[in-house]
């Protein structure tokens, strides 16, 4: 028995220390976060180019989302039907990526898609990291080609800058004033320096140009807006001043500074954001975007060095969120036996079916605890009325029990029809109530109720259900289910803990009152 | 932490079973049930066609087999099975705590007369027989065989302090020595089982003596059966020495080293066995106001001189009271 111990023990130890060790590391070293609620957000995002044309080669060409300082790319993902393509990579400092793809026979109408993961930044270390020296050099000093050689764009300019100065005592009044001034429809100097400016041109480009020959660096940037969802999502353009050694936005339109958060810039300039060659004549292009909130774990993943990213691929964050939630029931499960065990071992209460709380438990998940009850209930309640009719039928077991599963299950399709016609949500999850689980109560339940007197079954079944409310609680806090998706190293815990509970000898809390008459 | 929460406990229920030297469930799997029992040596006691070839070995009798139903489709002999007896008993081959179990008193043209008083009709036995093939009281759910077999006759020395249904004694028997033994009595409510949690009576044994001690019943103590009034106190057992060393042979038989032997007295052909459990409850320690610790123990410290039935239930004798 010693070395029994000694071996679980020291096993115990072993993995709970390992556990507690990957735990650590996660937790204090590379930033994964201890509690639910620092969350990110994170969304979808979708480009969707239409190509129609003529049959024949054509090629395309999209600017990649340059996400700016509040947000990163995660994870991108191009889609299109027998294209080749490559991304090229920026050459100089305001070239963006851009993604080409080309067929040397394309349809009449292909399509094109672009994907991408976009998670918002809390890490503000980035913005301070602007070099305000190489900003000027890039956005300021190079005034737009455009007007270098035309004198009447130029004094148009001058004669503008000079009213602004005079409105103004620094970068920021300047601006404003500039943008104020950009509202006045009837100027003739902005008539011509838009009319100069051309196709695609609106208040923002205007504004930029103008705040360049200012000498204030100044772009206009392409937003994405990033809402819960849209199919078709907009795209809006803002100047973006830099001010004070960071980018101020403004919206032209309204000469306000514009302070919405879930924009994502996506790229620069009055262009468009593809271009098209060959047979494909024209283009239309369409942003879809869905929002999901995840915890501020991917953060830590997504800046994370070699080890960061061993930790993501081993935990279900790269998964499709389907299959994260199945996932996230999978690592529940062994804490959910672990307590039934800590209950049994500890406690000493007896219920039917080893592990049937937890399954309940997890169908409660579903139905919410309330209704869950009241349905656990209604069906044992009803199975065993069929049962005793089956009882008297004199069936043999195994075709008895295949008539309650049956049972079960056309009382459940029943109830989920009926609370589907009423409108109640919960009615339609029920079905994932555990059905050969539920048989198995019924027909012991029966039986002890037959051999064991009514207040022992209902004992039973009332133990069997309180256990499950515990269950339920422990496996559908927030709190427990982020610990254990985020560190599923902590199942290394659980078994330890297991193992060491598997060697406990001593008494049960309800040996204490068993034995008590010995006192 | 198991520390921590012992004391605790200990503290706050101002009673530490443990230093009184009672064995908990536990416990008594931990330190002797898994220490001593082999798990594959289980069959040999879960079933009771193979427990009574066991007793054959030891030299003790079982309740003589009438037959024995493997089949659905050997159902059809149960007349000719029960056609060798007036009363008889069918029981699960691998029931556990006496479920499936059901005594017939008399039967006549297809009518079974239970002991109980109720009747049973040849369709409904042979429902619950195939309940019985089918393994709903079996462990674990298996298939099962149904055993037709003798009706224990109860001895005249128990009609006072029986009501209905059969007593039997329980003997603990570890690495050979007889450890804690004690009488199990049906009562009205338990509805003729000797089951303690079904309202049976528990009563402890003198190893030394055979004599019966304290009676517990649900979580009390009593001193008369509850629907005979006959007092339950110092009822001596007959042939105590026969039994404590018929119990302990299957030490040598059997390699089971904690196990509870179940045996019953009959009234003509004497001490009988029931059956083997390799996983005695632990009720027997309230029967004999007494934890099994401090013998089990005292077996520990002895066992290693392989010692003759004979000499081991003379120490037992001589060690407990």
């Amino acid at each position: 028995m010693k070395n029994a111990n000694i071996r679980s023990f020291v096993l115990a130890g072993i993995f709970v220390a390992a556990g507690l060790i990957v735990f650590a590391y996660k937790a204090f070293v590379a930033g994964f976060p201890l509690s639910p609620d620092q969350t990110v957000k994170s969304w979808h995002v979708e480009a969707r180019m239409t190509l129609n044309g003529n049959q024949g080669e054509s090629r395309a060409e999209l600017k990649l989302p340059d996400p700016g300082e509040r947000f990163t790319l995660l994870d991108e993902g191009f889609i299109s039907d027998g294209y080749g393509f490559y991304v090229t990579e920026p050459k100089g400092e305001r070239e963006t990526r851009k993604a080409v793809w080309s067929k040397r026979e394309a349809k009449e109408k292909e399509i094109i898609f672009y994907r991408a993961v976009v998670y918002e930044s809390r890490d503000t270390d980035r913005e301070k990291n602007i070099d305000p020296e190489a900003v000027k050099k890039h956005y300021a000093d190079e005034v737009s080609s455009k007007f270098v050689n035309d004198e009447t764009a130029q004094t148009a300019l001058d004669s503008l800058h000079k009213e602004f100065l005079s409105k103004s005592s620094d970068d920021f009044s300047y601006a404003t004033a500039a943008l104020k001034t950009l509202l006045n429809a009837s100027d003739e100097r902005l008539k011509l320096i838009r009319a100069k400016l051309g196709h695609g041109s609106d208040l923002s480009s205007a504004a930029t140009e103008i705040l360049r020959h200012g000498g204030i660096p100044a772009r206009t940037v392409n937003m994405l807006q990033l809402s819960k969802g849209a199919r078709d999502a907009e795209i809006v353009r803002r100047t973006e001043v830099f001010l004070n050694n960071q980018w101020v936005r403004f919206n032209a339109d309204t000469a306000t500074l514009d302070r919405s958060q879930n924009v994502m810039p996506w790229w620069e300039g009055d262009g468009k954001a593809w271009e098209v060659k060959g047979a494909a004549g024209e283009a239309t292009l369409r942003f879809a975007v869905k929002q999901h909130l995840e915890s501020a774990l991917t953060e830590a993943i997504w800046d994370g060095d070699g080890l960061k990213n061993l930790f993501y691929t081993s935990s279900v964050f790269g998964l499709p969120v389907d299959i994260q939630l199945t996932l996230q029931i999978l690592l529940l499960i062994p804490l959910g036996a672990f307590v039934c065990a800590f209950l049994k071992q500890f406690i000493g209460i007896t219920t039917y079916g080893t592990f049937m709380p937890v399954l309940i438990a997890m169908s409660f998940r579903e139905t919410q605890l309330l209704w869950g009850i009241v349905l656990f209930w209604f069906i044992i309640g009803l199975g065993m009325l069929f049962r005793s009719v089956f009882d008297k039928l004199q069936l043999l077991m195994v075709p008895r029990l295949s008539a309650i599963l049956t049972v079960v299950v056309a009382i459940i399709y029943a109830i989920s029809l009926i609370l589907f016609k009423f409108r109640i949500q919960s009615g339609l999850s029920i079905s994932l109530f555990p059905l050969v689980i539920l048989t198995m109560i019924i027909e012991r339940m029966s039986v002890t109720w037959e051999e064991r007197g009514p207040k022992e079954a209902l004992h039973l079944a009332f133990n069997s259900l309180l256990i499950s409310i515990l269950c339920y609680f422990v496996i559908s806090n927030t709190y427990i289910i982020h610990l254990l998706v985020t560190f599923p190293e902590l199942l290394l815990v659980i078994l330890g803990a297991c193992l060491a509970l598997g060697r406990y000898n001593g008494f049960k809390l309800t040996e204490y009152y068993r034995f008590r008459v010995l006192k | 932490m198991i520390g921590g929460i012992k004391a605790f406990l200990d503290k706050n229920f101002n009673f530490n079973p443990g230093a009184s030297g009672i064995v908990g469930i536990n416990s008594r799997n931990i330190d002797y049930v898994l220490r001593n029992n082999p798990r594959k040596f289980y069959p040999l006691v879960d079933d009771k066609l193979e427990t009574k070839k066991l007793a054959r070995e030891v030299g003790i009798p079982s309740p003589e087999v009438y037959g024995v139903i493997e089949h659905y489709n050997q159902i059809k002999n149960l007349p000719e099975i029960t056609s060798k007896s007036k009363d008889f008993v069918v029981k699960p081959a691998r029931g556990s705590g006496g479920g499936g179990i059901v005594v017939i008193a008399d039967h006549k043209e297809g009518r079974y007369y239970k002991a109980g008083g109720t009747v049973m009709l040849e369709d409904e036995l042979n429902f619950h027989i195939t309940n019985i093939l089918g393994g709903l009281y079996s462990l674990g759910g298996a298939a099962d065989q149904a055993i037709i077999e003798y009706r224990v006759e109860i001895a005249k020395l128990f009609e006072n302090i029986v009501y209905k249904g059969v007593p039997d004694i329980r003997i603990i028997i570890y690495h050979g020595y007889p450890a804690m033994a004690m009488l199990r009595l049906p009562t009205r409510q338990s509805d003729g089982k000797a089951n303690l949690h079904s309202g049976g009576l528990g009563t402890g044994l003198s190893i030394k003596t055979g004599m019966t001690t304290h009676t517990v019943k649900g979580t009390g103590y009593i001193d008369k059966h509850p629907d005979t009034e006959a007092p339950v106190y110092g009822v001596q057992i007959p042939d105590w020495g026969y039994l404590l060393e018929a119990a302990s042979r299957f030490h040598e038989v059997l390699p089971l080293k904690y196990i509870g032997v179940d045996l019953v007295l009959d009234e003509t052909k004497g001490p009988m066995l029931l059956e083997v459990n390799a996983r005695p409850g632990l009720g027997i320690q309230i029967a004999n106001r007494a934890g099994l610790r401090p013998r089990l123990d005292a077996i520990d410290a002895v066992r290693e001189l392989n010692e003759t039935p004979e000499a081991r239930v003379r120490r037992a004798r001589d060690m407990f009271a």
